[in-house]
């Protein structure tokens, strides 16, 4: 049964390879359809492994053959099918087929329709590539799969008119950008585990480490860093975040599949695969733990300010995988994972409950100038969208974390283990725990009562059923995904103890848990009071200084700018001019001296007979001189 | 002065009367003529020089060899002055020139 691994990559590439071969043949939505069950097969063939793995537990490694053979170094085409991959495999081809679906509706129309599809497909394999790859060089051909995907997908409309199309590759390229400087710390990573471990083999290397290396080790402490600056890029954490909202320009079901639910978890799941090493590195664990909650806290306060409604959940995202983070990094894997998969419902439910909204108000839109996506003008949408409202407010609440929907079980783990590791993060995170119910319920409040702002929010209507059943399906996940991993049954974690080893905690802290549920409540009544009773005008009520500086993200795209951005353009501008001048200058001079020279001496060629005899006797008076001087005479 | 000093003086002339001709001459055949004084002069100066060196069959025998040589320049030099007189209308040198650059 495990043997059925190669096909859940397979499948996706077959999806592709049609689409890309008929696509422009296919008539309507039939290369959505395609793609789509692409990767319900997938998912099929995930469920079979779960099956499998009912039975036998610790899984299997199911190699293809040797890729690599370099001596003893060997890197294998090989596949590991354990209950941690089995988990993302599952999520990702669930959701993904959930998303598939919902694009078929979204992207209706669009010029390149099967094309969009190709790329979703490509991303799939590419992400079950990354979370099945058995070593680690396999799992960076995932890695990057995912990135060049998440690139061309954010810059698919390139082609938008009045300079929407620069900004959107504009966009992509710095999501390339900023993933590869986290790539290259992904990439030192595996030369310093070569160098150590003469293996990228997970196994290998994680037998080894634990045999030779002491907790603790400043090996370990530096190859876990350089795969923390990978996770940083990944997965949108200070300092790499910046990429993440501006990649919103994307397609939404993209946004919502590879920005919300999947490819950002990447590096959440490679710390998890590297638990072993993490475990050898106490510092870096810290350092995990803070990155993750300075960039919860952070990423949620900006969220506060924005009217830009993918805008809000894209720095949302980022909060959540601060989450995600900071409970690896306090060593509680378990919950971090069990926050992934109910994230993974409900931010991807929320993307696509928006993308549905922003496709409605954009078909109530006359005028051409008219941002679809700002909450301003919107308003009163629960009576023209009942679906889209409801699965929404499933959604938000999973996400504000009110019992007994999914988000509130797995952050209550994670707030559960800082409050027993580390106070101070768990303070922040219940900070940041209230900052999220705020900003979603005044996002709710914006979006979907009081009365319509513009023409557009009047004329809206509810999407397609292709568009929605798979909202009400996530919906349903994100109200009974909390079953995971009940307090005191720990499905979840039991089952993902085969992988981590991990012994979980098994406490529930009703203290924990009562003081979140009591702070969300009152983000939602603050939110209320501040947006839900009277139809919010133009100028927000919240316009202050401080109201401005998260609506301008706290400056720090102007940092980068200022203290990476500019400097490396002056640093350009001035190799440019050194190229220019000197480089070609040399180039150019040598050219200018030959033809001045050539011009010079071309006055000597006259073709007249009695000119040429005079330079021989000229030349042989000379010849003459010099053996005489010679003979000293 | 030798004889021999004589015969290289008189080379040293010949030469000299050739190239001066050579220089200033613009007609064909009057270029032929200087051609041959300079041709003269060369072989004046082998024959001395063979004598000089001891080498006098040496230097005889090139001599006979150079006067052939010699008599092919003036036979080919004068008929090109008579392709030229066809062709062209013109002895001068310098008129001859068709190349332009």
């Amino acid at each position: 049964m495990f043997n059925l691994v190669p096909l859940v990559i397979a499948l996706p590439i077959a999806g592709l390879l049609v689409n890309l071969a008929l696509g422009k043949r296919l008539r309507g939505p039939q290369a959505g359809i395609v793609a789509t069950l692409a990767a319900g097969l997938a998912f099929a063939v995930a469920v079979l492994l779960l099956i499998a793995l009912q039975a036998e537990p610790e899984g299997a490694v199911v190699s293809l053959g040797n890729w690599i053979t370099i001596g003893s170094f060997q890197v294998a085409w090989a596949f590991r099918v354990d209950t941690l991959s089995v988990t993302m495999m599952l999520v990702v081809t669930g959701v993904g087929t959930l998303i598939h679906a919902y694009s078929i509706g979204y992207m209706q129309g669009d010029a390149r329709f099967a094309r969009f599809f190709v790329y979703l497909n490509l991303f799939l394999a590419a992400m079950l590539l990354l979370v099945t790859a058995d070593n680690f060089l396999l799992l960076f051909v995932g890695w990057e799969g995912v990135g060049l995907c998440s690139f061309l997908l954010i810059g698919f409309w390139f082609d938008k008119s009045g300079g929407e199309g620069w900004r959107n590759s504009n966009a992509a390229r710095k999501a390339m950008i900023a993933n590869r400087i986290g790539d290259a710390g992904l990439l030192l990573a595996m030369f310093a585990l070569f160098w150590a471990f003469g293996s990228l083999n997970f196994a290998d290397v994680f037998g080894t480490a634990e045999k030779s290396l002491a907790v603790g080790a400043p090996l370990a402490t530096l190859i876990t860093l350089l795969l923390l600056l990978g996770v940083t890029g990944k997965s949108a954490q200070i300092p790499l975040f910046v990429w993440l909202p501006d990649a919103m320009a994307g397609p939404t079901p993209a946004s919502a599949l590879i920005h919300a639910a999947t490819m950002v978890t990447a590096g959440v799941y490679l710390i998890v695969r590297a638990a072993p090493l993490f475990t050898l590195a106490p510092f870096t664990q810290d350092v995990v733990a803070v990155v993750g909650t300075c960039t919860a806290l952070l990423a949620a306060s900006i969220a506060v300010g924005q009217f830009d409604i993918k805008r809000v959940l894209a720095y949302s995202t980022i909060s959540q995988l601060g989450f995600m983070v900071a409970a690896v990094g306090l060593g509680a894997y378990t919950a971090g994972m069990f926050h992934l998969v109910t994230h993974a419902f409900f931010k991807a439910l929320l993307f696509m409950a928006a993308g549905s909204v922003i496709h409605g108000v954009a078909h109530g839109a006359h005028t051409a100038k008219f941002d679809a996506q700002d909450m301003r003008h919107m308003g009163g949408l629960r009576g023209r969208m009942p679906v889209t409202f409801w699965t929404y407010l499933a959604g938000a609440l999973a996400l504000a974390g009110l019992p007994p929907l999914a988000g509130f079980f797995s952050k209550d783990e994670i707030l559960t283990a800082a409050f027993e590791h580390r106070p101070v993060i768990y303070v922040l995170l219940t900070i940041t725990a209230f900052l999220t119910a705020f900003y979603i319920a005044r996002q709710a409040f914006l979006v979907f009562f009081g009365r319509g702002r513009s023409d557009a929010a009047h004329h809206a209507h509810d999407s397609g059923r292709i568009m929605l059943v798979p909202l009400i399906v996530l919906a349903a996940l994100s109200v009974v995904g909390g079953a995971l991993n009940l307090p005191g049954q720990h499905t979840l974690g039991g089952w993902l103890e085969h992988t981590t080893h991990e012994a979980e905690a098994g406490v529930f802290n009703a203290t924990v848990a009562g003081i979140s549920t009591v702070l969300a409540l009152l983000g939602i009544l603050l939110a209320y009071w501040r947006y839900g009773r009277q139809p919010a005008g133009e100028r927000d009520p919240l316009q202050s200084a401080l109201f401005t500086a998260l609506n301008r993200r706290w400056w720090v795209d102007e940092l980068y700018e200022r203290l990476f951005i500019g400097p490396y353009n002056t640093l350009s501008r001035l190799i440019a001019t050194f190229d220019k001048t000197a480089v070609d200058g040399a180039g150019l001079a040598l050219g200018r001296a030959t033809e001045r020279v050539a011009e010079a001496v071309r006055r000597t060629q006259t073709g007249q007979l009695n000119w040429n005899v005079a330079g021989i006797v000229a030349g042989l008076a000379i010849l003459l001189l010099i053996v005489a001087i010679g003979r000293g005479v | 002065m030798t004889s021999l000093n004589i015969a290289i003086a008189g080379a040293l002339v010949l030469l000299g009367v050739g190239l001066y001709g050579l220089l200033i001459m613009r007609n064909l055949i009057k270029i032929v003529i200087a051609l041959q004084i300079l041709g003269k002069g060369a072989i004046l100066a082998l024959v001395a020089a063979g004598a000089i060196s001891g080498q006098t069959n040496l230097g005889q025998s090139v001599a006979v060899t150079l006067i052939v040589a010699d008599t092919v320049v003036a036979v080919v030099g004068l008929a090109l002055a008579v392709q030229v007189r066809r062709r062209f209308g013109s002895l001068d040198v310098n008129e001859l020139s068709t190349l332009r650059g």
